[in-house]
Parts: structure tokens; sequence; C-alpha cells
């Protein structure tokens, strides 16, 4: 019990280096076209952490094309960065969209992406893309 | 100091030194959409030796192409995304990072204005 009692005390001061330390990246992109019109957005972001510093970046982007066009693309935040970047083309009841929103953490990225293409008459079509990493618990 | 005791310090300094050990393993995402490409990198890298690259256009007046690349203020993080429209078109691009680091926009100097037609 002599030796177990220190060891344990030393695993547990050992246990939080071991899960806060590591690399994370992530993305994710879509794009959507009906018509004339199309619209893609991208989003990328990386976080690292270590003992001594933690590191972050986030980068979005969106194009579109066609008659009437719309793009947004932005990045808010220090150390929990969350970014957005959209884009929209439409000509009439056509419409193209897509959306990233990506969110950086202190040990995680995750990154998702929703398009939409629209016509008159039809349904609309989605789809969702999702990219996501957490720093390893070691 | 007994050699009981010796071998337990030991054991002691090994897991402080495991538990002091920076992760080096790198983590990277790439992402495309069309004609658009991201790039995000966590992890040890050479000052000199950014990954993370935005279409290195000079030419602002070009609004068909832009980008934006970050960098930590360490180096240990960076990302980039680029985007292409056809002439017309508009794009946008952003970038930010924890505090420190450095956001680089390439391209267009105008985010409001559109691609010549």
């Amino acid at each position: 019990m002599k030796t177990a009692l220190p060891l344990i005390f030393a695993l547990a001061f050992a246990t939080p280096a071991f899960a806060q330390q590591g690399n994370a990246a992530a993305g994710s992109a879509g794009s959507a076209a009906v018509g004339g019109n199309s619209a893609s957005s991208l989003g990328g972001g990386a976080v690292s952490k270590s003992h001594t510093d933690d590191a972050a970046a986030l980068g979005m982007g969106a194009s579109a094309a066609g008659d009437k066009t719309k793009t947004r693309a932005a990045v808010h935040g220090n150390n929990n960065l969350n970014g957005n970047a959209m884009a929209m083309a439409h000509n009439g009841g056509e419409m193209a969209k897509s959306h990233t929103v990506c969110h950086d953490r202190s040990d995680s990225v995750e990154c998702r992406t929703k398009t939409m293409a629209h016509e008159p008459g039809g349904p609309p079509v989605k789809s969702t893309s999702e990219g996501q990493a957490t720093i390893p618990a070691q | 100091m007994t050699p009981h005791t010796l071998k337990l310090s030991h054991a002691y300094l090994l897991l402080a030194c495991l538990a002091a050990t920076p992760a080096l393993a790198q983590a990277s995402a790439s992402v495309a959409a069309g004609a658009l490409t991201g790039h995000a990198q966590a992890g040890p890298v050479q000052k000199h030796d950014r990954v993370a690259r935005g279409p290195r256009t000079d030419d602002t007046r070009n609004c068909d192409t832009r980008g934006v690349t970050v960098h930590s203020l360490n180096g240990s993080s960076s990302a980039s995304a680029s985007v292409s429209t056809s002439p017309g078109g508009s794009s946008a691009v952003a970038g930010g990072g924890s505090p420190g680091a450095t956001t680089e926009f390439f391209g267009c100097d105008d985010n409001k204005k559109r691609s010549t037609r």
C-alpha cells in the first residue's frame, strides 16, 4: 500500500497531460448546381495543443455563378473559432445553395456543409457532408 | 536511498517524461468542391515550411480567384481556402486563428466586387 499510493498520485498527475496534447484537422465542402446556377462552399480548420502552446486556424470560402449570386464568408472568435461560408445562385425559381459551418474548439474541429438545389415543380435535392476530428486521448 | 526507493523514483521519472512529451503526430485535412480547395494542418512545422498556401496571385484586380491563408503564431496550425468562379460570379473567403495568428488574403482586393464579365 505504501508504494501503491504514490504511484496512484503520479498517474493522476500524468493523465491530464496525456489527454491534452495533439493535433486535429478537418474540413468539409459541397456544391450544388441546377440549370445555369451553381454554388459551392468549404471550410477547413486545425487545432494544435501542447503542454506549452495552443493554436488554431480556420479558413472558409464560397463561390457562386449564375444569374443572381450571393456569397459570404466570415470567421469569428479568438480561442474557439466559428466560421461560416455561404453561396447562393438563383434565377427565377431555380436555386442552388451551399452553406458550410466550422467550429474550432480547444480539442476538436468540426465542419458541416449543407447543399440544396431546387427547380420549380420538383422537390429540393439536399445533401450534407461532415468532417470532424478530435485530438486523441493518449 | 535503498534500491527499492531508487526503482520507484525511476518509475515516477519515466511517467513524468511521458507526460511531458509533446505529441509529434501531424493532422491534416483537404477538402475540394468544384473549383474550390481548402487545406488545414495541425502539428509541428518549421517556420519556413508552412504547408497551407493560398492561391498566390498578386493580381488584386482579378476577382475570379481569391484565397486566404492563416498561420498560428507558433506555426503549429494553419488553414487555407481558395475559391474561383466563372466571370460574372461572386466569391468570398475568410480566415481567422488564435490570438497572434497571421491572416493573408490573396487575389481580389474588394470583397464585394464581382468578377469581370
